[in-house]
């Protein structure tokens, strides 16, 4: 049996724009295991929200996928006939894109929002109220939320009842695009832990997307870092953690505020997360990188293994390791 | 040295229509006591709700208190209006969480900060000003950032030209309200140092306002932690996150992330 439950293979997806069209992941390889919690990392504008959308195919004009191939259950999510991606999505695989617990329809109770989600999927609401106990009791929250109305409820409790609903259809595979972005740090926490939770009880596939780091390595099993839309790096989290191959995932972690550290033990990182340069011969962290070398502009890096599974894009390592 | 700014039983109450049966009445902020010094930076920590933004508001005149009296160097401001008003809102200056809506996206970065040097009638040489709050900020060299617009600079330099606008009217206190909380992690570090180089060099008191602890212990000096309106726990930074003794900072620190936990 295959270990994985999608393959992204040579995904290209861009913007167009007034003139031209600009490339924003490039050539994105990168296979999920059954049952893992794969994190995705990257700062603001590295092309998270667009690799999200593109695996579940929902990109909208002006983006556009310009080829590759997204494998689940053997077939191309590509290439499928609109009816079938229909019947897919919710049941088999699901998506909660940023900031989606704003997105709630503001003049429909929460009931009536799990009911059309049933009834898209041609299942009877009335039958199935058990169904949606069921999962409002897995992200705990009490059952009176139904007879609410999004905005009587917090933040929190909103981002509860779109996991309820990613979840209520029992898919394999669930997308999650900064679930917990904007949330207060306790309500956060306990959300993370009833994802987790939740993800190793039923073994759900979680793909799970955000620029927050330190959440990021607390909750995953494998991390990909990226940077200008492609890996930079990847691998298992405790081998991300304690032995970075790339300077950004390195000098990331170095750089997150953490209790105990000292402003004067931070190796800053210098320069802006979404300056980047399209047709730039060399590798796309060039100007940001303290280890750069003249080479470092001239070709690009390819990705390559380092141990076990554990990939980095880097011409450099691991000599830039001796200059830390 | 004397405080710069103290309260003393701070309290707000918030009234709320609660269907027909009638009003309902919310303590914000209950008996709260708070000081800050020159040269300071001291944290306001707590979860949403707990209190913190009321308190800032308070402090800046945007809300009244319900009772409770404020001292700025020990004189008591709590009803002070007109021209005593104005003269101490110059003195306070806040900095907010989302560093885009805080600009105006028409204007040059340069505009930003020389506006408010003509409103207070600066007297110096307003472009040699502008300079140096630029140098002050690090939005260096001056040049290349003056004729930018908001859209054109990152996320942490709006917060950083923000900060050199309010810097600008010369205040003897500033109010941080999240300020790094929407940046990107690279960009996050550059403001905290920002706030310390902005108290080691001016003297400025500085309260951090903030549900992170994280940030908190690399910046503050003292801090006070806000629940349901009420300081549970306040200190020493480096004492109250080794030894916190409240349930809900203990609760605070254990959801502060950290990559090297693992949940
Ligand atoms: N509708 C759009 N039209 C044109 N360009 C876009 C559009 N949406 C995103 N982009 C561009 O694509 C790039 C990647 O954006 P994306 O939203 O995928 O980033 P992200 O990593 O999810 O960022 P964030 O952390 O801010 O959510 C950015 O350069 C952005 O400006
Ligand atoms: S290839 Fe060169 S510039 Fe790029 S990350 Fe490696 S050392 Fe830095
Ligand atoms: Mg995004």
């Amino acid at each position: 049996m295959d270990s994985s439950a999608i393959e992204i293979k040579n995904l290209n997806v861009g913007y167009n724009t007034e003139t031209d069209f600009s490339l924003i992941i490039k050539n994105f390889n990168l296979s999920i295991k059954k049952g893992e919690i794969f994190g995705i990392a990257g700062e603001s504008g590295s092309g998270k929200s667009t690799l999200a959308q593109a695996i579940y195919r929902s990109v909208k004009y002006p983006g556009e996928i310009e080829s590759g191939e997204v494998i689940f259950k053997d077939k191309d999510i590509m290439k499928m006939e609109a009816n079938d991606l229909r019947k897919i999505r919710a049941t088999l695989f699901s998506f909660i894109p940023q900031a989606a617990m704003n997105a709630l329809n503001p003049v429909r109770k929460i009931r009536y929002q799990f009911y059309d989600l049933l009834i898209a999927h041609g299942i009877l609401p009335e039958k199935n109220n058990d169904k949606i106990s069921a999962v409002l009791k897995m992200v705990r929250l009490n059952e009176s939320v139904l007879d609410n109305y999004p905005h009587e409820l917090s933040g929190g409790m909103r981002q509860r009842t779109v996991i309820a609903m990613s979840i209520l259809l029992n898919p394999e595979v669930v997308i999650l695009d900064e679930p917990t972005t904007g949330l207060d740090v306790l309500v956060e926490h306990e959300i993370l832990k009833d994802l987790k939770n939740i993800q190793r009880k039923y073994g759900i596939t979680m793909i799970f997307i955000t620029h927050d780091l330190a959440i990021l390595y607390e909750i995953s099993d494998r991390i990909a870092m990226i940077y200008a839309g492609e890996i930079v790096e990847f691998g298992a989290r405790d081998d991300m953690l304690e032995n970075s191959t790339h300077p950004y995932n390195f000098l990331l972690l170095k750089n997150i505020p953490r209790i105990g550290v000292k402003m004067d033990n931070i190796i800053k990182l210098k320069g802006n997360p979404s300056n980047f340069k399209e047709n730039f011969p060399g590798c796309q962290f060039y100007e940001r990188c303290p280890f750069s070398k003249g080479e470092c502009s001239e070709k690009h890096p390819d990705l390559r293994e380092y141990s076990n599974e554990h990939y980095y894009r880097c011409i450099r390592f691991p000599e830039w390791k001796q200059n830390v | 040295m004397n405080e710069l700014i103290r309260t003393e039983n701070l309290t707000k109450e918030f009234e709320t229509r609660k269907g027909f049966t009638g009003i309902t009445k919310i303590k914000a902020l209950d008996n709260v006591n708070i000081s800050l010094y020159p040269n300071e930076i001291v944290g306001i920590v707590g979860a949403s709700g707990s209190g913190k933004s009321t308190l800032a508001k308070i402090l800046v005149f945007l809300y009244k208190s319900t009772s409770g009296k404020i001292y700025f160097k020990d004189e008591d401001i709590t009803k002070i209006h007109g021209k005593s008003l104005k003269k101490y809102r110059k003195e306070i200056q806040m900095v907010f969480q989302d560093p885009y809506a805080s600009l105006d996206p028409y204007h040059s970065i340069e505009w930003h900060i020389k506006r408010p040097l003509l409103i207070s009638h600066y007297s110096g040489n307003i472009d040699d000003r502008i300079d140096e709050l630029m140098n002050m900020v690090k939005l260096t060299p001056p040049e290349s950032y003056k004729n930018k617009f908001p859209h054109q600079v990152s996320g942490g330099q709006r917060q950083r030209v923000y900060i050199a606008r309010v810097l600008a009217l010369n205040p003897q206190i500033l109010i941080a309200d999240e300020p790094v909380s929407m940046l990107d992690v690279s960009l996050r570090i550059d403001v905290l140092d920002l706030l310390l180089k902005i108290k080691n060099e001016l003297g400025i008191g500085i309260i951090y306002i903030t549900h992170d602890l994280n940030t908190v212990s690399m910046v503050t000096d003292r801090i006070y932690v806000l629940h349901n309106g009420e300081v549970v726990e306040d200190g020493h930074t480096n004492t109250i996150l080794t030894s916190p003794q409240d349930g809900y900072t203990k609760a605070l620190i254990e959801a502060a992330s950290d990559p090297y936990k693992r949940i």
